[in-house]
């Protein structure tokens, strides 16, 4: 053993904490990405010098450089990714609906048709009146324009939704594939066990985020560390493929399946299942609601309508007071709007009657739609749509406070600690100096070792 | 703990987020003054809020029906104490006829022509485009007049006009042409349903014409089968004469009134004789079948025509013939009448009078109730914003005390 030894000695710890100042630098550079774990080196010593009965070390080496990940934190965050983007998707959504209906305003529905029965309770006082006549006419006209803006004020978001979601199973599909290009080049590092693959888990980690975000998904690992995910329970990437999946309408609801059909996703959870769930089944329901409501006001002061006798000379009689409806289209009768005085309110043909115009005012009182007056109805259908909105947004709340927590959790766990790094850089480069003054140390032995010669 | 850099971050910007949302709502509820700025801001309270809008506007329009109304009965009880001036006028002239000296009957004629003129003006006036004594028919004037005759233009003054007044009471609010012109005969009683198919009831009531003869008016219903009766008038002079007579059919339903007429759904029916000048309304939709012994009653407004009857007295004044005492009992119970018919109207003022002042309260009641749903207690609201706003100045300062600090500040 001589003098090299400590050459030797030396330069495995240069070596090794210049790398890991390399390491720690890589931190400090990385300590505001958000998908990055923090990296810690490892150091461990070289294989000992074993002469006769004593092993002399020789020297440090760097074993590994570590990712410091929690996974259960991970799949957490995974999981409450899934319910909070669900939940917040509905509110937004159910928001854009809630702003259709001018709720509780003059302009909204229920103070429009209050306003349509009202203006034939004031017909009733002078059933010969003109401007009273033209006000109903007017009065159906504003009820059934918010009526059409309302019901295609839906269809609207509806075809929005499905755009959106066309663009999502775009991005869904991208992700499988980058995920899956990701899966393969980690199965090659760690398979051959040489590179180090960190940079690429810390990447695909952050796809796997974004897929939660969209839709329900199943991840586990193999001992490669290559991700094996399915996405609402059918089969979308391992290392050698990736599904993909395309987005199909099926009698009015939506639907995702793989390219060639043989399979459907189950959706619980991401922003697919929101809009699908929205598009599906409650923008359908509130429509039927409102059809349910329109359809009653057609059929009764139709009914009521053409019994009675208009205000013309001489008076007819089985005038419709609207046409149709049909998908939000409230049709006024259009030779009333263009002759009003063939609204029809006599009962018996004198020009003086109001008893129709009583009858239709009345039925605003009257318990036609399901057992409850049309006022009601509303407003339960109000209720309902606010309701869970308010649901949702309050789940987006809670959801959102949880995945805060965890992702504290997993800062605590992962995150760089500027502070610490900056110990690290201390600790490493005095290491560091320490080493070239014992190469120093080791030359100038050397040196006197030459003068003696 | 180990407190990263990312976990400061993390923290100030999800509080900074959730301050805001605060402030924002806070902001908007103090611009607005309402709480419920959408159904989801509170689904209870924007349902109620939506059914305590619809009630109010429920009720300002039945306030604007009211005063719709109470100016049209207005027009109304104008009209009437006009018509009752007109017919003291025609009495006081009637009464000092019997005086001896008075020898010039066709001044009184002449007089009376211009009574005559006045009332079937009032009679013919309108409010609002509508006829105010012509029931529902606003097409043409009520009484036409053909030269020594006054006639109903069409059997149809009776047309009476509701309004609504509440979502449940619909209030008449005139007085039908018929009600006031027409005597009208009200038969009322009941027919046993125990009695056997051609079994019977009478009833005889006293009518006059013009001309102030008496008739006698004869009624008989006999039952025809179940729940089915005919029904037969007689109208027979003094020399037991009958000058008109008629039959109607009678059915009743199983709740024991009368559900129809000759098969029509029931009115008042018309009884008309050019001849003696009898005009006569004849209504029996009181009439009940039941189980109690079978009775009829009748009720008269008046005995004979007022229009036929003055028209009478004048031209019977223009040939120099006094008016008879039943002539002047006729004219004396329609001024009753209309006195009556009057203080009718008034009573319909009043009622719509007091009803408008219970909507009112009912407004001011349902208006506290939106107020206690919808309103922002604005102290309040002011008093939170300002609490929002130190959270948020202190989050900010604090942020701008640790977030930068770390180890290098100190290298």
């Amino acid at each position: 053993m001589g003098v090299n030894k400590l050459f030797d000695i030396s330069r495995s710890s240069l070596a090794a904490y210049q790398k890991a100042l390399a390491v720690t630098s890589n931190n400090i550079a990385n300590a505001n990405n958000p998908n990055y774990a923090r990296q810690r080196v490892v150091l461990s010593t070289e294989i000992p010098d074993v002469r006769t009965r004593v092993a002399f070390g020789s020297g440090v080496k760097l074993e590994d450089i570590v990712r410091v990940k929690s996974n259960i934190t991970e799949t957490q965050i995974r999981t409450y990714n899934q319910s909070y983007s669900f939940a917040n998707k509905q509110s937004s959504i159910l928001g854009q609906v809630e702003s259709l209906l001018s709720e509780p305003s003059e302009l909204g529905l229920s103070n429009l048709m209050s306003n349509f029965f009202n203006s034939w309770d004031e017909l009733s006082v002078n059933p010969t009146s003109v401007p009273l006549r033209n006000n109903v006419v007017q009065t159906a006209q504003q009820m059934s324009t918010k009526l059409e803006n309302l019901y295609s004020g839906m269809n609207r978001i509806k075809s929005d939704l499905k755009g959106e979601s066309k663009d999502l199973v775009q991005k869904l599909n991208g992700l499988t594939e980058q995920i899956r290009v990701l899966n393969r080049q980690v199965y090659e590092g760690n398979a051959t066990g040489g590179s180090s693959v960190n940079d690429l888990l810390d990447k695909r980690d952050q796809l796997v985020n974004e897929l939660s975000q969209i839709a329900n998904i199943n991840v586990s690992y193999d001992e490669y560390n290559v991700a094996n995910i399915s996405i609402g329970g059918v089969f979308a990437v391992d290392r050698i493929q990736s599904t993909q999946f395309t987005l199909t309408e099926d009698s009015g609801k939506l639907k995702i399946t793989t390219e060639d059909g043989a399979a459907s996703l189950t959706l619980n959870g991401g922003e697919l299942f929101a809009i699908a769930k929205v598009y599906n089944k409650q923008i359908p329901d509130y429509q039927k609601d409102l059809d349910t409501i329109a359809n009653s006001i057609y059929e009764q002061v139709n009914s009521l309508h053409s019994s009675a006798y208009s205000n013309t000379q001489p008076p007819s009689t089985n005038i419709k007071f609207f046409d149709s409806y049909d998908h939000g289209v409230l049709k006024l009768n259009s030779s009333i709007v263009d002759n009003v005085n063939l609204i029809a309110v006599s009962n018996d043909g004198t020009s003086g009657n109001n008893s129709i115009a009583l009858q239709i005012a009345k039925i605003q009182d009257l318990g036609i739609v399901d057992g409850v007056t049309i006022s009601e109805k509303y407003s339960n259908f109000i209720s309902g749509l606010g309701n869970e909105k308010r649901v949702q947004e309050q789940n987006s709340q809670s959801y959102e406070l949880v995945l805060n927590q965890l992702e504290v959790q997993k800062s605590e766990y992962s995150g760089v600690s500027i502070d610490e790094e900056m110990i690290s850089v201390l600790k490493f480069q005095r290491s560091y100096d320490a080493s070239a003054k014992l190469i120093k140390v080791a030359d100038e032995i050397l040196q006197t070792l030459l003068q003696l010669v | 703990m180990r407190v990263t850099d990312r976990i400061l971050q993390q923290t100030f910007l999800y509080n900074l987020g959730k301050h805001k949302v605060d402030m924002q709502t806070m902001q908007e509820q103090i611009a607005t003054g309402s709480k419920v700025n959408r159904p989801s801001d509170s689904p209870a309270s924007a349902s109620r809020i939506l059914r305590l809008q619809s009630q109010l506007t429920g009720i300002s329009t039945f306030q604007k029906n009211i005063v719709g109304a109470q100016s049209s009965l207005d027009a109304s009880v104008l009209s009437l104490e006009g018509i009752s001036s007109e017919i003291q006028n025609v009495l006081v002239n009637m009464t000092s006829l019997n005086n001896a000296s008075v020898t010039d009957l066709s001044s009184y004629s002449t007089k009376l022509e211009m009574s005559i003129d006045a009332i079937l003006n009032f009679a013919n006036s309108k409010f609002d485009g509508q006829y105010i004594f012509g029931g529902t028919n606003n097409s043409n004037d009520p009484f036409v007049r053909n030269g020594s005759t006054i006639d109903a233009s069409s059997n149809n003054l009776s047309g009476e006009q509701k309004i609504r007044i509440s979502s449940n009471i619909s209030q008449k609010i005139n007085i039908t042409g018929n009600e006031l012109f027409t005597p009208t005969l009200k038969q009322t009683g009941n027919l046993n349903s125990a009695m056997a198919v051609g079994d019977s009831v009478n009833n005889i009531s006293k009518i006059l014409d013009p001309n102030g003869n008496e008739y006698e008016f004869n009624t008989t219903i006999t039952k025809t089968a179940a729940n089915a009766y005919t029904y037969n008038y007689d109208i027979v002079d003094s020399n037991s004469n009958s000058v008109k007579s008629g039959s109607h059919s009678l059915s009743f339903n199983t709740g024991g009134s009368l559900s129809t007429i000759d098969g029509n759904p029931p009115t008042d029916l018309f009884i008309q004789d050019a001849a003696t000048g009898i005009n006569l309304g004849l209504n029996l939709t009181s009439l009940t079948e039941g189980s109690s012994a079978s009775v009829i009653y009748s009720k008269q407004t008046q005995k004979a025509d007022i229009f036929k009857t003055l028209i009478a007295i004048k031209e019977g004044l223009a040939n120099g013939q006094k008016p008879n005492t039943n002539q002047i009992s006729i004219i004396e119970e329609f001024s009753q009448h209309t006195i009556n018919k009057t203080s009718e109207a008034g009573s319909i003022m009043n009622k719509l009078e007091s009803t408008n002042d219970l909507l009112t309260n009912q407004t001011i009641e349902l208006q506290e109730l939106l107020s206690k749903e919808k309103d922002v207690d604005l102290a309040e609201a002011i008093m939170q914003m300002n609490n929002t706003q130190f959270n948020l100045d202190m989050g900010y300062k604090i942020s701008s005390m640790i977030l930068p600090k770390s180890l290098m500040d100190f290298l």
